[in-house]
């Protein structure tokens, strides 16, 4: 896992793909014990509040959970929510720039399936 | 309470006006970017607000009370200035010792274990510290004094990366345990500017901006294209700053209304230490929150 955070997109977004990434890589289990805001803020030297935000979005989305004075943990259908997700994005973030650089070298679909 | 209410603050020297009509208003507890460029007024703005120095006119209230020949007020503020900040004859630990008369809330224990933390000789006189050094012994100060308003000026120059970072996680675990108004005034601001939870920016003595920092991006964005599409989607809101390029136009927008990611335009973040930049090459409104 890489450990510096880039300054090119919001450090909250990047503390939630950071949690996400453990998840579908499988660092991070169902029922396994999410660091808290406090634990990020110290790890990447950040702001508490700017992780609560990465954080809370994957509480909204149900992948993680919190447990009252406990803390929070990865929820049993974690891994299938955020597959689900990455996938409907998938052809926005990977395929459409494959296409559009191929079509500025003059790469056709032909050639391009037999690369992949 | 850690409240700072600033009134139409105004100080001149002779003809010069280093702080022209400043109004906002601070609440802690919270990690405070106070930034500008040199001579921006940063540092008369402090002065005042530790009750150093007067205002010309205007009044700058701390939790109520005027901040100027207050000592009630005073004792809740710890100021630590870029540099003279301790009597050049005394050793640091004299200096730390002395600091309990200051603030009520002076934590010599929590000196002690900092001294240990930045590596600071005790019996070492104040004169013979290196720059590094006698920051250390300011940071140690302002985190020890437990002040409910503890302000930095350049608290870091001539520090290395490793103390540094040092300071980022002191500040973090401070705010943890007892949580206060800590207003950072630096322009190294790529690394720290993590931390902030407000950031101010100063130009030529006037408020340029104040803004929550956890809203950042979703107020500044910078987003390129055709003249054209730039121009169609930067009408609804405020141009900070714009150029062009290889016929490729881009634009810093202060976002006025929601920004739907439906915009056919690209759009990119913009870091604090860019906006900066940027501020410096155009200055025309002046933004608060």
């Amino acid at each position: 896992m890489k450990h510096s955070l880039s300054d090119q997109k919001p450090i909250f977004q990047q503390i939630r793909e950071r949690i996400e990434e453990a998840i579908l890589d499988g660092h991070l289990q169902p029922e396994d014990r999410v660091p808290s805001t406090n634990e990020f803020a110290k790890e990447y030297q950040i702001n508490p509040a700017t992780a609560g935000k990465g954080v809370n979005e994957l509480v909204d989305k149900g992948v993680i959970y919190k447990k009252r004075g406990v803390g929070m943990f990865v929820s049993e259908g974690a891994r299938e929510i955020l597959i689900n997700e990455r996938k409907e994005s998938f052809v926005e973030q990977y395929i459409k720039p494959l296409k559009i650089e191929a079509k500025r070298l003059g790469i056709t679909e032909e050639d391009l399936r037999k690369m992949l | 309470m850690m409240n700072i209410q600033v009134r139409n603050v105004t100080k001149k020297y002779k003809d010069k006006v280093a702080l022209n009509k400043l109004n906002f208003t601070i609440e802690g507890p919270k990690i405070v970017g106070f930034l500008g460029h040199n001579g921006a007024g940063k540092t008369t703005f402090l002065n005042i607000l530790s009750g150093i120095i007067p205002t010309t006119d205007g009044e700058l209230l701390v939790n109520g009370n005027p901040v100027f020949n207050t000592a009630q007020v005073l004792r809740d503020i710890c100021f630590i200035a870029e540099t003279g900040n301790f009597q050049q004859d005394m050793t640091v630990e004299q200096s730390l010792k002395a600091n309990r008369y200051f603030y009520p809330k002076w934590d010599q224990e929590l000196a002690r274990k900092l001294l240990k933390v930045f590596a600071l000789p005790p019996k070492s006189k104040v004169r013979n510290l290196s720059k590094g050094m006698s920051s250390a012994l300011g940071i140690i100060t302002g985190l020890a004094s437990r002040a409910p308003i503890t302000i930095c000026d350049e608290p870091y120059i001539g520090l290395d990366v490793a103390a540094r970072s040092k300071f980022y996680d002191l500040l973090i675990e401070e705010q943890e345990v007892q949580p206060r108004l800590f207003i950072l005034s630096t322009h190294l601001i790529d690394e720290v500017s993590n931390l902030f939870d407000e950031v101010l920016i100063l130009d030529e003595g006037e408020l340029l901006l104040q803004k929550d920092y956890l809203e950042w991006d979703e107020t500044i964005l910078a987003i390129r294209g055709s003249a054209e599409e730039v121009a169609n989607v930067a009408k609804d809101h405020e141009v900070i700053y714009e150029q062009v390029f290889m016929n490729e136009k881009m634009a810093v927008l202060y976002l006025k209304d929601d920004w739907s990611n439906n915009n056919a335009i690209t759009s990119e973040r913009v870091s604090l230490q860019e906006l900066l930049v940027y501020l410096s090459k155009q200055q025309k409104a002046r933004y608060a929150i």
